[in-house]
């Protein structure tokens, strides 16, 4: 993590400036309908911390379940607990190592001058775009878990009730310098659309 | 609510201040309050009665008429605790006896003042307000509600808090100015209730709630009190004659019993709702809704905070051809019960489609419907296979868990048999969705229609939309599909366009929020880019505006102190420019304003987007202003691109969604780099509507030269390119 670069947005279609042969460009469609423009992945991953953190966390959640089933299998004597037990084992312990491998490739995000980025999910994937010109408030939450990684998420809430923007996972310095430049350049904007 | 809702500490001296501005609700609240009250108590207060007298020992049924003078003694209570406010900053209410409560409303948070009289409130002509902020998650307790005061009061309370432009302390001066005096201000009525409409009235199915809580409550009542209707003489007919008339008819005529009922309960609630309905528009720029035949309701909606507006065709509305028109504005309560919700921006009670367009194209101030079918595009095939697949799926798999109880005889088999009937169901269900399924974006709205049985079309207006979500679930991707979710900051949150192309999202985005387009995007590695420590991340579009408003000397319209000064400021250095022209010039160029070198260039225009062009004499950021005033009064602001050597100083920006057909006047201002507050001169243009897409007119050349700039009044920037230039 190189702190949080400041990116300067271009419009991707005005990329080519000084290309000549796109200012002369006389498609009737081209512009209103840019065939195949994809949507652009945010460049920034999250805190490489945020793989151990988020394994503690889904193995603290397994654990529960195969300790309750302990208890239950020295309570009842029951021979088919073992095998939910070992079930149970297994599968916590794939889902403990594949999912923060692949929640740590697959969770980015990204701040520029006009809006933060963010984008999440590998089955399903949510892509979500705040002006920082509408944003309403900024949180840090740190648990106790989170400051044992020191790390930190932080949520971005603009005046709508559907669109609050989460980064988790962040370095808490990250995190704290991402914060206050939102909240400088929030200060600065009037109008959230309220 | 934690915002608004204050202690009293922040009353100093409160009870010296008793008679200063603290009103009392109106003193024949003191005879409706109590019989409210025993209303509301009516059941428990009779059943301690009933219990009482039949219980065989303790006769404890007198207890009851205690419980009645207690309600009534709070009910006159409530008159002497509660009192209110209209201070000059905020509205405040106190109320409570032993849980005090002080609510204080800030008077520029106050979006909608409702108003609404029952029946015993019209007798005594009263009226009760309620008073709401923005906040979406207002809880009931912490709405500021006014129960009673008489009407006229309300009205003029109405006026007085919402036509704000009357109280001269407020600070901004609004988009419709309005005559301080004038209190009654005049107003257009959009639309008004047509005693026709009632032939829409069956089939809002209204009713059916009413006949379903009948039927609960009578079903409910015969159970509890072990009453053996068989007994009774007509009841006894009845089951005669449907054991004579077979189950299928008997079914039938049950089922046509049902129909009728609910068209009637459904009539009765149409008219109890929606009569006297009229929606006007008064010139202090409100939208007023006046409803109601018994209870009064009048909804006042700030046309600043309507974000778009949701046509609803719920599918027996559909098949004769009625809709429901609703507001979406921010401020709107969605929440309370029953009638109160999702009524409270209702626009038009279910009327024909023809005047639900018409309503909302005079609601939005268009001279079209934006959500007219004709002007919504199609969605993929995949899309349209979706939603049979989808409809279908789910109606296989009931079928397959038919089958599979059917198989273990834990159902009877004609369960299965009846529910192969959900197959054909679901793919007309499929077919109406694909077929309901369209999106479009104007020059102001992004429309989008989906839904069968409950057939939604919103159009939102592109200002108001406030982040993007874009979703893609496993088997979108499959098919190359998202769902793309505007935000607004209304109660409904978000507002989706679903099932489109991942092209067709950024297309949307692109025309509605430019600058936030969320494309690939090249990395600025430049070593003429400031590095990023030095880059400011504050480039704010509507600072930036501002601050270049300021830097033209343009009288803002706020008239604040900073601004002027800032006038003084650029004058003194224009005085200085107009003296020796030239050099003078140059001088305030080298000062650290970036420059535009060359006049601005235009092409590429489509019907709906076009390209501007321009060049800086140094590394800057362009802002692009651009719409169809001359004056740029409701101009869309793109920051642009960044012009460095590497691109020749030069740089070019798309406008999308251009408005089909009209005039379009651009405006590029160059930004510093490394300081958002140094803008350069800008440079506007403007471009003749062409059907042919190759041209646009070539530049305006510099519009106002440095030295011009001291003319310092908008005229004098507008006069420089409101003429034709192409020529």
């Amino acid at each position: 993590m190189t702190g949080v670069p400041v990116v300067a947005l271009a419009l991707a279609a005005t990329s080519a400036v000084g290309d000549s042969e796109s200012v002369t460009e006389t498609t009737t469609g081209s512009l209103a309908e840019p065939s195949g423009m994809r949507l652009a992945t945010p460049q920034n991953l999250v805190s490489r911390k945020a793989i151990g953190y988020w394994t503690v966390r889904v193995a603290l959640g397994w654990l529960v379940l195969i300790a309750g089933q302990v208890v239950a299998l020295v309570i009842s004597q029951q021979p088919w607990l073992w095998a939910t037990i070992a079930v149970t084992v297994v599968i916590g312990a794939a889902h403990a190592v594949v999912m923060p491998q692949w929640r740590f490739r697959v969770h980015r995000w990204q701040t520029t001058a006009e809006a933060v980025y963010t984008k999440a999910g590998w089955i399903n994937q949510e892509f979500r775009v705040a002006p920082v010109s509408r944003i309403q408030t900024v949180d840090t939450e740190r648990g106790p878990l989170e400051q044992l990684f020191k790390l930190s998420k932080v949520t971005i809430t603009t005046a709508s009730s559907a669109g609050p923007v989460s980064i988790e996972g962040l370095d808490a310095d990250v995190a704290a310098r991402l914060v206050d430049e939102l909240t400088a350049t929030t200060q600065a904007t009037r109008g959230d659309a309220t | 609510m934690t915002a608004q809702a204050h202690t009293s500490e922040h009353e100093p001296a409160e009870t010296a201040v008793e008679d200063d501005g603290w009103r009392r609700l109106d003193p024949k609240m003191l005879l409706i309050r109590p019989v409210r009250e025993l209303v509301k108590f009516v059941v428990p207060l009779f059943a301690i009665f009933v219990a009482g007298r039949v219980s065989g020992g303790f006769q404890y049924e007198y207890y009851s008429f205690i419980g009645v003078a207690i309600v009534i003694f709070l009910g006159i209570l409530h008159w002497f605790t509660t009192s209110y406010r209209i201070g000059p900053d905020q509205v405040e209410l106190r109320t409570g006896l032993l849980r005090r409560r002080h609510i204080g409303v800030p008077r520029d948070r106050i979006r909608t003042v409702d108003m609404s009289s029952d029946l015993m409130h019209r007798f005594f002509k009263l009226s009760a307000v309620t008073i709401g902020t923005g906040q979406q998650t207002t809880e009931r307790h912490d709405k500021l509600k006014l129960d009673a005061i008489t009407a006229q009061a309300a009205a003029a309370m109405r006026t007085e808090l919402l036509h704000r432009t009357s109280v001269s302390t407020t600070k901004t001066t609004q988009q419709f100015p309005v005559d301080a005096a004038a209190g009654d201000e005049t107003e257009t009525e959009l639309v008004r209730l047509d005693p026709g409409w009632l032939r829409f009235a069956p089939f809002t199915l209204s009713g059916l709630a009413a006949v379903g809580a009948a039927v609960g409550i009578f079903g409910h009542s015969v159970n509890d009190f072990r009453i053996a209707l068989e007994r009774y003489g007509p009841v006894q007919q009845a089951i005669t004659t449907v054991e004579q008339m077979g189950v299928l008819a008997a079914v039938a005529v049950i089922l046509v019993i049902l129909v009728v009922v609910v068209a009637i309960c459904s009539t009765v609630a149409y008219v109890l709702a929606y009569w006297n309905f009229r929606l006007t528009r008064e010139q202090a720029g409100t939208l007023h809704i006046r409803r109601g035949l018994l209870t009064t309701r009048s909804v006042s909606i700030e046309e600043r905070r309507l974000r778009g507006i949701e046509i609803k065709e719920p599918l027996p509305l559909r098949i004769v051809r009625g809709a429901r028109v609703s507001a979406i504005a921010a401020g709107l309560s969605r929440g309370g019960k029953g009638a109160e919700r999702s009524s409270g921006g209702l626009l038009l009670p279910p009327a024909p489609l023809a005047e639900a367009h018409k309503v909302t194209a005079k609601v939005l101030r268009e001279t079209t419907d934006p959500t007219t079918t004709a002007l919504l595009l199609k969605h993929p095939a995949a899309a349209i296979r979706r939603r049979f697949t989808r409809a279908i799926g789910v109606a296989a798999i009931l079928v397959v868990i038919a089958a599979a109880l059917a198989w273990f005889a834990i159902l009877p088999a004609w369960v299965f048999t009846i529910s192969l009937v959900l197959l054909p169901l679901a793919a007309i269900l499929g077919w109406d969705r694909a077929r309901s399924l369209g999106h479009a974006l104007t020059d102001r709205y992004l429309v989008s229609r989906k839904g069968s049985l409950q057939r939604e079309t919103t159009a939102i207006g592109i200002d108001g939309i406030i982040g993007w979500r874009i979703h893609r679930s496993f088997f979108q991707r499959r098919l190359g599909l998202v769902t793309l979710v505007a935000t607004t900051g209304t109660p409904h949150g978000g507002h989706f366009v679903i099932d489109v192309t991942e092209s067709e999202a950024v297309r949307l985005i692109a025309g509605s929020t430019p600058a936030i387009l969320p494309t690939h995007h090249r990395h600025l590695t430049d070593t003429d880019c400031p590095p990023a420590g030095r880059l400011r991340p504050v480039r704010l579009p509507a600072a930036t505006f501002a601050q270049v408003k300021a830097g033209l000397g343009m009288v803002s319209r706020n008239g604040r102190s900073s601004v002027s000064r800032r006038s003084v400021l650029s004058a003194g250095l224009v005085a200085g420019a107009l003296a020796v022209p030239g050099i003078a010039a140059a001088a305030v160029v080298r000062s650290g304003r970036p420059v535009l070198t060359h006049g601005l260039q235009s092409g590429d225009v489509t019907a709906t987007s076009g390209t501007v062009w321009a060049r800086a004499d140094r590394p800057a950021r362009l802002l692009v202003e651009y719409g169809s005033d001359p004056e740029f009064r409701r101009a869309r602001r793109i920051l642009g691109p960044v012009v460095t050597p590497r691109t020749d100083l030069t740089g070019k920006t798309i406008l999308p969604a251009l408005p089909p057909a009209r005039d379009v006047h651009y405006r590029i201002t160059p930004i510093d780099l490394h300081d958002s507050t140094l803008t350069g001169q800008s440079q506007t243009g403007h471009s003749v509507p062409r059907r042919s897409p190759a041209v646009m007119s070539r530049s305006c050349g510099p519009a106002t030269s440095p030295a011009r700039a001291g003319e310092s009044t908008p005229r004098a920037v507008v006069s420089g390119f409101s003429r034709r230039c192409a020529s």
